[in-house]
């Protein structure tokens, strides 16, 4: 049977159940149960899930069903008894966490190939195995995105039900901790322990170290234009041996014509903005998004870095030091490939803007005002545009005070009026206590009725956009309600009342990199 | 003389405003700051623009 594995499998079987306290995974109880009465001593008995076929295998107390580090080709579903997963953490100590009838155990063959962890039998189980190759054959994947994807949502569901039960359990959990937490950013932890023992000085102020979250990290990989394309063993390694580390908005990360730290980074959030001399000693800048590295040139072509680069907001930065760097680049045809291949396309790139004197403007003028990370802009033409000012009218109208102001930015004929541009890393949303300033699933920013008007969010944004105002009350005793106000491309309504009123059609809502791109030509 | 603040918590919101600008002295706790008196002197600077930026009002020097 072949059919594409998604989310309901994991979640839909839970409300026909009602699950035991601890559970997090629970599947069609009834197909067990049927099980369960057949005679105790059948040498195969097959139980379906997702449409792989799992065979029932039985253990006796102290039992090994895995060990650490071996190949792993299979997982399985717990159905009677108690298993406990073994693993040594960084000191030495064995991590130990419970398995609990109706959980998996040793999911994570699906996207390793050894064992993260040893399984021993607590007290006499009964346990349904699913082979690896069959999940793998049955199971239509698009590639490795949807895969990941999946597991991603899997391992969280997972983890929530730990954390859980962390909570009830604390004399075994607490002290020993659980499989996941140790999972996290080996690399770190063992940095962390060097620097203490050693007295090692402390990373800068603006740096700050702390744990992965492997998976977020593959899904990161695998969105990337750049490193969709490497295998599985080469995002491991990259997971395994990186070390996260943030900057807060610009700071210098690498100075030109020096090596840097000798770190390769990979962007996980955020923006950066690398600026470089040209041949003609020229300054250009360019940027990069998240997804993309910097810091290969000592590595790739033994010199010093060509370019200085500055945090555009807050970034998060993935590490690899010069080793794990070496060894992937060496060893791994795939990753060798595809850093090769963008140090050509950011040379095209770079050598495009030298010689296009508009284009080398725009990124500027982008990068200044902080356009490269907006998503939704509102620009007016000047070439179009009459003064007649409906736009403000129809704003005004609509909301009881106009949401943006004509006080603008300006590159040749496009103004950029002082209104919303729904950054990509909005600055915003961290301060409000309320809650009342929130991303909505259609990527708006809005903010709810509960707002008091403090104004924290209108001081954080860096741009002005959002303004604090009395609102009318009905009754002249009581005190007036503020509140925030800030554009929201008319969310509520079916057009912008900006837009529809413009006699000339001058005013727009657009996306700044495709627009500015169309202008430069 | 010693400063002392109190708060009129009919007009305090719990924005958090004031524990933004001197942690040290306000704290919101179910949504209401509260007020660490003992502490303002040190932090008289801070404690002083926390009070004038509270956009209620609610921080009154006693």
């Amino acid at each position: 049977m072949i059919r594409t594995l998604d989310i309901t499998d994991f979640i839909e079987q839970k409300k026909e159940n009602v699950p035991p306290a601890n559970t997090v995974y629970v599947v069609e109880t009834s197909a067990l149960s049927n099980n369960s009465s057949m005679r105790a001593d059948a040498a195969a008995c097959y139980h379906e899930l997702f449409g792989i076929k799992g065979m029932l295998i039985q253990k006796e107390k102290g039992a090994i069903i895995y060990h650490e580090g071996s190949d792993a080709d299979s997982f399985y579903l717990l159905k009677k008894g108690a298993i406990a997963l073994k693993r040594k953490d960084t000191n030495g100590n064995m991590a130990i966490q419970e398995i609990k009838p109706f959980e998996f155990l040793g999911v994570e063959s699906l996207f390793s190939e050894k064992r993260m962890t040893s399984a021993i039998v607590d007290s006499d189980a009964e346990l349904y195995e699913f082979k690896k190759s069959d999940a793998l054959n049955s199971i239509t994947f698009k590639d490795n995105k949807t895969l990941l994807k999946i597991f991603e949502e899997f391992k969280n569901r997972i983890e929530e039900g730990l954390r859980k039960r962390e909570k009830d359990v604390k004399p075994v959990n607490n002290k020993l901790g659980n499989v996941e937490s140790l999972n996290k950013g080996g690399a770190s932890e063992k940095n962390r322990a060097t620097r203490e023992t050693k007295n090692v000085p402390r990373p800068k102020e603006d740096e700050k170290q702390s744990l992965l979250n492997e998976h977020e990290i593959r899904l990161l990989l695998s969105h990337s234009a750049i490193f969709a394309s490497i295998g599985l063993n080469e995002m491991d390694k990259i997971v395994k041996n990186s070390v996260l580390i943030s900057y807060k908005k610009d700071s210098e990360i690498i100075k030109t014509a020096t090596r840097g730290e000798n770190r390769f980074y990979i962007i996980k959030k955020g923006q950066v903005k690398g600026i470089r001399v040209s041949s003609r000693g020229n300054p250009v800048t360019t940027y990069y998004e998240e997804g993309d590295f910097f810091g290969e040139m000592p590595f790739v072509y033994n010199v010093e870095n060509t370019e200085t680069i500055i945090s555009l907001t807050d970034v998060e930065l993935l590490a690899l030091d010069k080793d794990a760097f070496k060894d992937l680049y060496e060893n791994h045809s795939g990753f060798k490939k595809a850093i090769i291949n963008r140090i050509k396309e950011k040379a095209k790139e770079q050598s495009e803007i030298e010689n296009n004197l508009k284009a080398a403007g725009i990124t500027n003028f982008m990068i200044e005002n902080g356009l490269t990370y907006a998503t939704r802009l509102k620009v007016y033409e000047a070439n179009k545009c009459i003064s007649c000012l409906s736009c403000v009218k129809a704003c005004k109208s609509r909301h009881g005070t106009a949401r943006f102001k004509r006080v603008n930015i300006r590159y040749s004929f496009v103004n950029v009026p002082q209104s919303c541009r729904t950054c990509k890393y909005p600055t915003c949303l961290s301060k409000c206590r309320k809650d009342a300033i929130k991303r909505e699933k259609d990527g708006e920013i809005v903010i709810n009725s509960n707002c008091v008007g403090c104004g924290l969010c209108a001081k954080s944004c860096s741009f002005g956009a959002i303004e604090v105002i009395e609102l009318d009350t009905d009754s002249k005793d009581a005190k007036p309600k503020r509140s925030a106000i800030k554009c929201d491309h008319c969310r509520e309504y079916d057009n912008c009342a900006c837009v529809a009123e413009c006699p000339t059609g001058a005013i727009k809502h657009v996306n700044p990199e495709t627009y500015f791109k169309t202008i430069s030509g | 003389m010693e400063t002392k603040f109190k708060i009129d918590l009919n007009n305090c919101t719990g924005c958090g405003t004031c524990e933004e600008t001197a942690p040290v002295v306000f704290k919101v706790v179910n949504e209401k700051a509260t007020i660490n008196n003992s502490a303002i002197n040190k932090n008289i600077k801070a404690a002083i623009e926390a009070k004038d930026s509270c956009p209620d009002k609610a921080i009154i020097m006693v």
